[in-house]
């Protein structure tokens, strides 16, 4: 695997049932007020999760909450 | 296979809506007093004015709406639209050269992805990005994809809608 993600690169998703969605690389998050939610270049690198499973508590990122479906 | 077309018009404008195109990304949903969905028929003409109905249509990211002008018909156009029918006219072609620029939503401007999130509806996905499942395997996409976010959609990962039944369900 390579370790540094470049710009050009496209930015990865990977998709877990019943959740979460990661994503890696680079990108831009926009949340549901329209503006953008600045995430940390490292975290991004490493890959944040989202919900998809619609429990969690702290949208728009998984908060551990699938596990109880 | 022909695509499906519905069409909505009013006295000026004829809105098309080919589901097959439609991701549910919820753009057009921000003009709510004419697209409403849950109701039928779902675009109603008469909740909003020519001019928003048209820069909504434009909001559109994948192409599932257009419009066009009713005085291009030769004849009056019937909102009952049957889907085995031809269109009287290409709609696979809307005069690009009309569309007033900085409407659509910028996409390639950057490298890497745009992912946006909505309220109660899918993330919405664009730009440079690859989709796999756990084991590895990519999972072949649009350009613009829409992954739910509701945890009701019947077609995994993908939204399908099912986010609009909730919402009217839960009010
Ligand atoms: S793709 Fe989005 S904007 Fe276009 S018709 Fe479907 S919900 Fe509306
Ligand atoms: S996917 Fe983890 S809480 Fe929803
Ligand atoms: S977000 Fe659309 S079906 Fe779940």
């Amino acid at each position: 695997m390579d370790n540094k993600t470049t710009q050009d690169q496209p930015t990865r998703l990977e998709v877990a049932t019943p959740g979460p969605l990661t994503v890696k690389g680079c990108f831009t998050l926009i949340g549901a007020d329209g503006k953008e939610i600045h995430l940390d270049e490292n975290a991004k690198n490493h890959g944040i999760h989202l919900c998809i499973c619609g429990r969690s508590k702290h949208k728009p990122f998984c908060d551990g909450s699938h596990n109880k479906i | 296979m022909p695509q499906q077309t519905h069409r909505y018009s009013n006295h000026e404008i004829t809105v098309i809506w080919k589901p097959s195109l439609c991701i549910h990304s919820g753009r057009c949903l921000d003009l709510p007093t004419v697209f409403r969905p849950g109701q039928h028929p779902w675009i109603d003409m008469n909740g909003g004015t020519t001019d928003q109905i048209i820069r909504a249509v434009l909001r559109c990211p994948t192409g599932a709406l257009t419009y066009i002008r009713n005085d291009i018909f030769t004849s009056e156009p019937s909102s009952q639209f049957s889907a085995a029918q031809a269109p009287p006219f290409p709609i696979d072609s809307p005069d690009t050269t009309k569309v007033p620029k900085g409407v659509f939503p910028p996409q390639s401007t950057m490298n890497g992805s745009e992912i946006r999130v909505r309220q109660d509806g899918p993330i919405l996905i664009s730009g440079n990005f690859q989709i796999f499942d756990t084991s590895g395997h990519e999972i072949k996409t649009l350009k613009m994809v829409s992954i739910c976010h509701c945890g009701h959609t019947a077609s995994r990962p993908f939204c399908d809608g099912s986010h609009f039944h909730l919402e009217h369900k839960e009010k």
